[in-house]
């Protein structure tokens, strides 16, 4: 294991869908298991500093037509909302669902190695 | 020890005055503080189902939206002042400026008896439960608009007490507007006792202008025009009525309204003057010298791609000693002082939106620590 890989817990100790606040050196990181793949991203929302570990994974909307079907939807991301103003972001990539270009956040690779949940901050 | 000027100025290098924090008054708090019948009222509405803002008889709303997934941030509610004192320690705010939840409503009240009934049982409740010079939790006196006269009255008892410092203003299902003469002895009585008057509204559906908007379908719209809208058309029949000529050591403050609409309201109020000026007789300027002397509070505060352009857009209206920090604690949509703090503003000019300028409006003490 490189010194940037660090272990934050046992994959049993994240139920999925729960965002957990890890800390590491100081530094406030979010672990979310999504189910078929974890992920990871620095706690602080990028709009105006709020605890994303705090906020909730959920879906949203998105309307293709006027009058036409809403649905409630993920697309197979794991979306983690922060819980001061709402702002979801996709947790793939770091960047909130409204304005993907202005507003990110960090996102660092996670992994399972037997059992064990693996963040890499390199 | 004295701070590194090169540094960026933090959260705790500033004197933060937050002028609007929403303190949490369900109907069963205010009971013991109302008169007969209207105890019993409220005995009954606090044993009655309670939603956010959102009881009949009490905080009433037209709600029209159904429930959605899209939503569950939460409603956030302050029930004491040591939960008040100690959220506001969270945020490094040092002197929070209070406001209503439920009673953001009380303008709709037809019942003008009720409505005075429940703002006296208000300010009662403030002065005996949260109000107070070493928290640095200070009152809004809360002036019903159905009944100006006993408002002032409220204004004059309450303004004698050194630990209130403003006049609430109610904006939400408002009428007629805050411009209208039958608010002459609020005026009076506010400016006599040297209280600002705070203009405060809130989302809300009813037939009164500009919260008639039971055909909108998207609370998107309502929201901004429930809010910005609404402070705009009450600033609009202030001028024309010439409020701040005929109180002129009044000072108005604007709640809840971010500050962008001010320089649109300046050049068409002038536009509009100077095409009809018997539509604004009592005026002695243009209505932007009036709009540049009012008080504007952050919250909601934009967030334009460019931050600088904040700062152009205070300076079309003067702004600088005019723009006061509000976070709007805890509503779903406050703003983080350090929101504000990090805009890029040179750092005398955060010093007066953070706290200096509304120190010295609502004539505040400077804690030790910060002094």
């Amino acid at each position: 294991m490189t010194s940037s890989v660090h272990d934050v817990g046992a994959e049993a100790d994240f139920e999925v869908g729960q965002p957990r606040r890890v800390e590491i050196g100081g530094r406030g990181f979010v672990v979310v298991n999504g189910g078929t793949q974890f992920h990871a991203a620095r706690d602080v929302c990028a709009h105006q500093g709020a605890r994303l570990s705090s906020g909730r994974c959920k879906g949203n909307v998105h309307a293709e037509t006027v009058g036409g079907h809403i649905e409630y939807q993920t697309g197979g991301r794991t979306l983690l909302q922060c819980p001061w103003h709402g702002w979801i972001f996709d947790m793939a990539t770091g960047r909130a669902l409204t304005d993907p270009d202005r507003a990110r956040v960090r996102v660092y690779p996670v992994h399972v190695t037997d059992g064990r949940v693996l963040l890499d901050l390199a | 020890m004295t701070r590194d000027s090169r540094k960026p100025l933090g959260l705790d290098d500033v004197f933060i005055v937050d002028c609007d924090v929403h303190a949490n008054e369900p109907p069963e708090a205010l009971a013991p503080y109302i008169d007969m019948p209207w105890r019993r009222s409220l005995e009954l509405l606090g044993r009655g189902p309670q939603r956010y803002l959102d009881i009949p008889g009490y905080a009433p709303i037209l709600n029209l939206d159904p429930p959605f997934p899209d939503r569950g941030l939460g409603n956030r509610t302050v029930t004491t002042a040591r939960q008040m004192r100690d959220e506001l320690d969270e945020l490094s705010i040092d002197v929070g400026i209070l406001f209503p939840d439920n009673l953001l409503k009380i303008a709709v009240f037809p019942h003008v008896d009720y409505a005075a009934a429940l703002g006296r049982a208000y300010n009662a409740w403030l002065a005996d439960a949260w109000v107070s010079r070493e928290t640095g939790l200070y009152g809004a006196v809360l002036a019903v608009p159905q009944d100006p006269k006993d408002a002032a009255e409220q204004i004059r008892t309450y303004g004698a007490d050194d630990r209130f410092v403003a006049v609430y203003l109610p904006v939400a299902g408002l009428r007629p507007l805050w411009g209208d003469r039958m608010y002459d002895p609020i005026y009076e009585a506010a400016e006599e006792m040297g209280l600002p008057v705070m203009l405060h509204s809130v989302g809300i559906i009813h037939p009164h202008f500009p919260f008639n908007l039971e055909h909108v379908e998207s609370r998107i719209v309502r929201h901004p025009i429930n809010h910005e809208f609404a402070l705009m058309a009450n600033l609009f029949t202030m001028i024309a009525n010439g409020v701040p000529v005929r109180y002129p050591d009044l000072e108005i403050v604007f709640t809840e309204g971010g500050v962008s609409w001010v320089p649109f309201c300046m050049w068409r109020m002038d536009k509009e003057y100077a095409e009809i000026p018997t539509g604004a007789p009592f005026l002695e300027r243009p209505p932007s010298e009036y709009i540049k002397e009012m008080y504007y509070c952050t919250q909601p505060i934009e967030e334009p791609e460019r931050a600088r352009d904040l700062v152009t857009m205070i300076d079309l209206f003067d702004g600088r000693d005019k723009v006061i920090f509000a976070s709007d604690w805890p509503h779903h949509d406050f703003d983080h002082p350090r929101k504000v703090l990090n805009m890029p503003f040179d750092a005398q000019l955060k010093r007066n939106i953070m706290g200096e300028t509304a120190r010295r409006l609502f004539k505040l003490p400077v804690p030790v620590s910060v002094a």
